[in-house]
């Protein structure tokens, strides 16, 4: 069976494999495609990516440009995702097939959005792994989790909850203690560590 | 039903533990490929449906429409702690 999600999945890893050799661009996969790996079983329609510049010499118009001639397809198109790259960090575009949604954010050094503070954490602690069959760069478990309980929304906790509960045992505590004081996620951070074990309830005592 | 014989419902029907249990015990590639069976099947049904009710659509569009219901969903999904 075909399948337009491990296909895409193939082609941005393969791309971006390369860039890391080429041009000293640093990836890794961040989000839903995570949560089998690290949580409980869902879906998700689109990839979400983390890459970060600070290494590299390229510009983010010169990145769009080497999308754009690895055949990648403009989301709406390629100047209406280089303003929103400028303007809120992150390049939606499709694979080739124009299937699906790749959402590239681009990491932020130096910011005080609690949003935008995890990319670099995430980025200097990440890991190798297979993925859909696809060895890659992803999240750690201990960032998955953070970033999780910053986004905050219900399927977040839950995704982080599903994490938690799953490898508490390998987790490193005192980085996520330290971190989640950084970025103001304490309280949430205190209830999963509470031994609470279902997401509605984590949701009712965060109320 | 009240509001908490609710919740003690969906807590024992969703039963997240079990569920850990269960993904701690099941291959990781077993998962991906009901993943990805799920998500091609979901995307071909949504795309031949689209393209049913609207013919004069062209693919892309019904593939931007599909995301931005998926954002929309996303955020109904994310205040259902409002909800509770």
């Amino acid at each position: 069976m075909q399948s337009h999600y491990k296909d895409a999945l193939i082609q941005i890893i393969t791309f971006l494999e390369r860039l890391e050799e080429t041009h000293k661009i640093k990836y890794h996969l961040v989000g839903g495609i995570l949560v089998n790996l690290y949580s409980d079983f869902r879906t998700t329609r689109d990839i979400d990516l983390a890459i970060s510049f600070k290494e590299s010499s390229i510009s983010t118009n010169d990145y769009i440009e080497l999308l754009k001639q690895n055949n990648f397809k403009a989301y709406q198109d390629w100047e209406s995702a280089k303003t929103l790259a400028k303007e809120i960090s992150m390049i939606q575009f499709l694979d080739t097939s124009e299937t699906i949604r790749f959402d590239n954010h681009i990491v932020v050094y130096s910011t005080p959005n609690k949003y935008k503070k995890i990319g670099p954490l995430s980025m200097k602690r990440r890991v190798r792994a297979t993925v859909f069959g696809v060895e890659c760069w992803v999240s750690s478990k201990e960032d998955f989790i953070l970033s999780k309980l910053v986004y905050g929304g219900w399927q977040d906790y839950r995704d982080a909850l599903g994490c938690w509960m799953r490898f508490k045992e390998e987790l490193d505590i005192p980085y996520l203690k330290e971190k989640s004081k950084l970025l103001n996620i304490e309280k949430e951070y205190t209830l999963l560590e509470s031994g609470i074990e279902d997401p509605d309830e984590f949701f009712e005592r965060l109320a | 039903m009240s509001p908490k014989t609710e919740r003690t419902f969906r807590k024992k029907v969703r039963d997240f533990k079990g569920h850990i249990q269960m993904m701690e015990k099941t291959p990781l590639k077993d998962v991906e490929n009901m993943f990805l069976e799920i998500h091609e099947n979901a995307l071909q049904d949504h795309i031949t449906t689209e393209r049913k009710r609207n013919p004069q659509k062209s693919r892309k569009e019904i593939i931007i429409e599909m995301y931005q219901l998926h954002d929309k969903l996303k955020g109904k999904r994310n205040s259902h702690a409002k909800s509770l």
